[in-house]
């Protein structure tokens, strides 16, 4: 999420400096433009693409003379703790992409209405992402605690407590909740954005002509939606492969492995196994898989297109 | 912003870029030394006081940090040639891994002053392949801690502090089931509860080896029938509800302090706080054993490591030297921390204060430490494995304290290690 946050900010800033005023002309645009986007790929190029590029040389190299080879990789194919750890990844991002666009795009369509205190729900619905990942997190630790509200709140219904995060079966989704808990939000207001700019018109038109409000839905809103909905897509897929506060917080990976994502297994293997250059080949395959799913994703946004 | 000449935007960008420059020399003029441990912050504070006072121009920064994030920061900040940590806290089994990463200063050539300080027993625990890499600090040892008032409600005697005497463990478990009947919230708990710390002589006790084997301690030999009997046994204290699930190890020992716990076996530093616990009557005895077994203690503990790549070597060596090599510095360190140091002078001196300060609860206190590290402990293994080994360790005790099958955890951890320790360059 982070991840999405920063990299928005980033073109903010640069739409910024592209608007500066042209009439000073003590020093030429080019370098107000220079100097104004200076920080922003400064910081893009010492804090994203220079660790990025250091991981994936020292992934490349083996042995204390540091060969190069593949040797990093290989282990990683053969060794039963990545396995687990990708397959966890691949369910957790197969359930929680969904989930949350659909909770998003649900409480966007809500909050798009005229609700009576129609600005408080909307406070309320971004609230969550205001406070920070880890204290989200300690937060709802508390709440799925086995003695904690959550059960608390099931025995007034007659449901059985659970076990949530501290048994392997219900761990993972317990996770999936509470980053929804704090995502959802987030991505809701790029939506509600992208809704209030739908013309009324075409809805008018369209409700001239017959339609009902599935019909609308399918054939005005979510064509209209395309450009906001492509964002929150990719944005969302590449925050739910970088989940690891929650997880290092919660669970630590636990139980039995059942929420060891890839950017947990990434961090015991290099900062408590100390195996840095199998970290760094275990995030060459992550930076590898982001690509390759934020690829398909933007070739079947622009394939609906043209349709 | 009004009108600015190119000069002056350059003025201010190079100002702008300079400052962290600035910032950082003003900084090295101090010659402030980082000191980097997983003990509460404030635990070292009169020990720093102390040397300040003697050493003026060196300023101490105390970097805390909690016990389970101790190693991933060494690992992340020495790795990364880090030199804000100068002087920090080395688990003795993490000594040969820390060596063979260069995470240590050689400290061979201070050998006969270093000697001549400390007991013999501890400088095995700064060694690695002949050298000598770190300080000497504490020891440690375990004590059975009982709640005299949940003892006696449920009419069971005060086990005995003499060494010859102690309780076997299966003696133990049936009079922490009785307790348990009688109103004792939790019968039996270890304070470490998922840590092979304190697990390790469960297998020792009965000869069952530590859990590796072979060349250099690298090949895991934990799916033998004993390794699994006992581990079935841990995994019942949890499932028959004798011991509390889901509580932290850090919580562990306010459980016995507000009286919930019949009898627990925790580290002998504990004393401290349990004798400031209000309304809190206990006594301490020695750890138990297995019938047919022979009694095992674990032992162990932090020695002082010097980082390579200090910029401050000398200050961060004099730091060292007084936490260890100065008996008074010793025991000044084990006060707040109440540690067994293993500077001679300090220990003694140690060993009385606090057998006198606790009154009758710890008059046994120098008794029992000073025959178990004279004939019971066992040591952690000390090969280059040891880190990953124990990180990988502490992470199944915790999945089987919850449930997890004891036969398959041990099985699948044996994988595991196999290929970390294949990774180990």
């Amino acid at each position: 999420m982070m991840t999405a946050h920063s990299s928005s900010q980033d073109t903010a800033t640069a739409h910024k400096a592209a608007a500066a005023p042209k009439s000073h002309r003590t020093v030429s645009e080019g370098a107000v433009a220079a100097i104004f986007l200076a920080p922003a790929i400064v910081a893009v190029l010492v804090l994203r693409i220079w660790p990025t590029g250091l991981a994936l040389w020292q992934s490349f190299h083996v042995g204390a003379a540091g060969r190069f080879g593949l040797a990093n990789y290989t282990f990683l194919f053969s060794d039963p703790s990545f396995h687990d750890a990708l397959a966890a990844t691949l369910l957790f991002s197969l359930i929680v992409n969904p989930f949350q666009i659909a909770c998003a795009l649900g409480l966007a369509l809500v909050l798009n209405r005229d609700l009576p205190a129609g600005p408080l729900w909307r406070t309320l619905v971004l609230l969550p992402v205001a406070v920070p990942q880890s204290v989200s997190a300690i937060i709802m630790g508390v709440v799925f605690r086995p003695d904690g509200p959550a059960n608390a709140l099931l025995a007034t219904i007659g449901l059985p407590a659970q076990g949530f995060l501290t048994t392997p079966e219900q761990a993972l989704y317990t996770i999936i909740l509470i980053v929804s808990w704090i995502g959802v939000g987030y991505w809701t207001t790029f939506l509600l954005a992208g809704l209030k700019e739908i013309p009324a018109a075409l809805y008018e038109a369209a409700v001239i002509d017959g339609a009902n409000s599935w019909q609308q839905f399918r054939f005005i809103t979510l064509p209209q939606l395309r450009r906001p909905l492509t964002f929150v897509l990719v944005a969302d897929t590449v925050a739910n492969f970088l989940v690891f506060a929650p997880v290092q917080i919660l669970t630590k990976g636990g139980p039995q492995g059942s929420t060891n994502l890839i950017m947990n297994d990434i961090y015991a293997r290099g900062f408590l196994s100390g195996d840095m250059r199998g970290a760094a080949a275990e995030t060459g395959i992550l930076v590898a898989i982001v690509v390759i799913i934020v690829a398909i994703q933007f070739r079947m946004m622009t394939g609906a297109k043209s349709e | 912003m009004a009108k600015m000449t190119r000069r002056q935007i350059m003025a201010l960008s190079t100002g702008l870029l300079a400052s962290p420059l600035i910032a950082r020399f003003a900084h090295a003029q101090e010659a402030r030394i980082g000191f980097l441990s997983s003990q509460k912050a404030g635990a070292f504070d009169a020990v720093i006081a102390a040397f300040e006072a003697a050493n003026p121009g060196i300023k101490m920064q105390a970097q805390n940090v909690p016990f389970d994030q101790l190693n991933a920061q060494i690992q992340a900040r020495l790795g990364a040639g880090d030199t804000s940590v100068d002087v920090f806290t080395v688990d003795e089994p993490r000594v040969p891994a820390y060596a063979h990463k260069g995470f240590l200063s050689d400290l061979t050539p201070m050998r006969g002053e270093i000697e001549a300080a400390v007991t013999p027993a501890a400088l095995v625990g700064s060694s690695f392949k002949d050298k000598l890499w770190s300080f000497p600090f504490w020891t440690t040892s375990q004590f059975l801690f009982f709640n005299n008032d949940l003892l006696k409600k449920a009419g069971l005697p005060a086990p005995d502090s003499d060494p010859a005497k102690r309780l076997t463990w299966e003696d133990l478990l049936t009079n922490a089931r009785t307790a348990q009947k009688a109103g004792a919230k939790w019968g039996f708990a270890f304070d470490q509860n998922d840590r092979y710390y304190e697990l390790q002589p469960l297998y020792e006790s009965q000869g069952f080896g530590p859990g590796l084997s072979g060349d250099g301690l690298l090949t895991p030999a934990l799916t033998s029938p004993g390794w699994v009997k006992t581990t079935e046994w841990y995994r019942d204290l949890y499932a028959s509800g004798l011991s509390p699930r889901g509580v932290a190890y850090e919580q562990m020992p306010a459980l016995f302090s507000s009286g919930q716990v019949a009898y627990m076996v925790a580290g002998v530093w504990h004393a401290r706080v349990f004798r400031l616990a209000k309304e809190l009557n206990f006594g301490i005895a020695p750890m138990p054993y297995f019938a047919g077994g022979k009694p095992v203690t674990p032992t162990g503990s932090w020695t002082i490591g010097v980082n390579p790549k200090s910029a401050r070597q000398d200050a961060a060596m004099k730091f060292a030297k007084f936490l260890t090599l100065d008996g008074n510095g010793a025991l000044l360190a084990s006060t707040i921390a109440p540690q067994p140091p293993v500077n001679k002078v300090a220990f003694e001196a140690y060993l009385k204060r606090e057998s006198e300060a606790g009154g009758g609860n710890t008059a046994a206190f120098a008794k029992i430490i000073s025959h178990e590290l004279a004939n019971t402990t066992v040591s952690r293994p000390r090969t280059i494995g040891y880190v990953v080994f124990e990180e990988i360790m502490n992470r199944m005790y915790s999945d089987i304290r919850n449930g997890a099958e004891a036969k398959s955890s041990l099985e699948r951890t044996q994988a595991a290690l196999t290929a970390a320790f294949s990774r180990l360059e």
